[in-house]
């Protein structure tokens, strides 16, 4: 069947077209089963309507086959999630002061692009050490089980944590700019 | 608590791992410490630096060899040292590679009320038949499981019990509803009736042999197969005899790799 064909026929509700496109969703999803344990029966019914949703809207231009288009809009949604998981994990989503909450990982489109890619730039320029303590911090280790696994002080790691925080700073400014500091 | 104190606490604080006692202080401080709560700003944005990844949409493009809206150089510098962004990337081409080498699937499944399609009737059918002498073994071991515990002795198969049987295709992770899903459109099929459960593995060819195995509720494993070849149309057949209402979990296994082990459930 022609993509052009296809698409207008899921449009539709074609019982065909409906299972084609189905079954291009279940096998792309499919490696995130794992992950996404607890949602795989209702992700799946989103990802059809995402789709659905984006081939009404014009959105598939037929710069690929159709059948790699639903894999990259399911790959990217069942990425996102996964993301959106683990960083819900690294939060203290209690707190009261909304102020105090993570930004929402922004969108790396346009001018989002390019502040990515000064942030990219800021943490290449980071030392090893720096990323594995702030890493540690974003996959929710205390500092007190910091200390203990990597073997120094609370007050010490406490120390070079804060000196990491003030480097990463520095050279975000510098890339940045005090009146473009995002 | 001091400002240096409260300082170096502040990126625990924001990763909720702080006691109790230490969260309150800090907050306590963090309400009457102008100079402070810039510090929490500052902090926020360090995490957000040390938080950076690749773009979702720049890793499935990575992962297609496509042009990637972030240099390449900058991609590939970032890939050199985070291991989350590596992770997502081999998830994302083991994926794509699965995706256009496993063969296409033979229908997707509906939403509640799961039938046999037109399309998959005939295969269906013909699962049916072909699994007729392993239905003929599973109502034996069935019906010794009842007064005698797992046992496994041939007797001949009927006719009768294929033309009967409910046919009924799953996904991984799926459950279905015995005496709920409507018949084989092909055969007069009853509640309550023989099921032949067509279990559409996501699993690949080049992880078997495979293990298949029926648990009951209470975690007890009525049947297991092993060294299973896998499927010529990647469909393995379960029979589940007339008379048996116990809610069950089939499992499906490679033999070969450790977590690649899928589940259907009939209720």
């Amino acid at each position: 069947m022609e993509t052009s064909q296809l698409v207008e026929t899921f449009l539709e509700g074609d019982q065909k077209a409906l299972a084609t496109v189905d079954g291009w969703i279940r096998k792309a999803a499919f490696p995130y089963r794992r992950r996404l344990s607890d949602e795989w029966d209702d992700l799946r019914q989103d990802l059809r309507l995402e789709i659905f949703q984006l081939l009404q809207k014009g959105k598939f231009r037929g710069e690929s086959s159709l059948k790699t288009y639903v894999w990259r809009v399911v790959s990217h949604s069942c990425l996102d999630r996964c993301r959106a998981r683990s960083r819900s994990r690294e939060v203290d989503t209690d707190l009261d002061d909304p102020s105090v909450l993570m930004p929402p990982r922004p969108p790396a489109q346009g001018s989002d692009a390019i502040r990515r890619n000064l942030l990219l730039r800021v943490l290449e320029e980071m030392s090893e050490d720096c990323r594995r303590l702030w890493r540690m911090i974003a996959e929710g280790f205390s500092y007190k089980e910091m200390s203990a696994e990597l073997g120094v002080s609370p007050g010490a790691l406490r120390v070079r944590v804060l000196r990491c925080r003030k480097k990463a700073l520095e050279v975000r400014e510098q890339l940045f700019g005090n009146g473009n500091a995002g | 608590m001091n400002h240096e104190t409260a300082h170096e606490l502040l990126p625990w604080l924001l990763n909720g791992t702080l006691d109790p006692e230490e969260r309150h202080e800090v907050r306590a401080h963090l309400e009457t410490c102008e100079a402070c709560r810039r510090e929490l700003e500052d902090t926020r944005q360090a995490m957000e630096v040390f938080d950076q990844h690749l773009p979702t949409h720049d890793l499935v493009a990575r992962a297609e060899g496509r042009e990637t809206e972030l240099p390449t150089e900058a991609v590939e510098a970032h890939l050199e040292s985070c291991p989350e962004c590596v992770e997502e990337l081999t998830l994302l081409r083991g994926s794509l590679q699965a995706y256009w080498d496993s063969p296409e699937p033979k229908r997707s499944p509906p939403t509640s009320r799961r039938t046999v399609s037109a399309y998959w009737r005939q295969g269906a059918v013909a699962a049916a038949l072909v699994t007729l002498v392993t239905l003929a073994l599973w109502v034996t071991t069935w019906q010794g499981l009842s007064t005698s515990g797992p046992q496994m002795a041939a007797v001949s198969p009927t006719e009768n019990v294929a033309i009967n049987a409910q046919v009924l295709d799953l996904y991984p992770g799926e459950s279905v509803v015995r005496g709920l899903d409507e018949p084989v459109p092909d055969g007069p099929a009853e509640r309550g009736g023989p099921m032949v459960l067509l279990l559409n593995s996501g699993l690949r060819p080049e992880q078997g042999p495979f293990f298949l195995e029926v648990v009951d509720a209470g975690g007890n494993v009525l049947e297991r197969q092993e060294d299973l070849p896998w499927p010529e149309l990647g469909v393995f057949n379960v029979v589940i005899p007339e008379g048996h209402s116990d809610p069950l979990t089939i499992r499906i296994g490679s033999a070969a790799v450790e977590d690649a082990v899928e589940t259907y459930h009939l209720a």
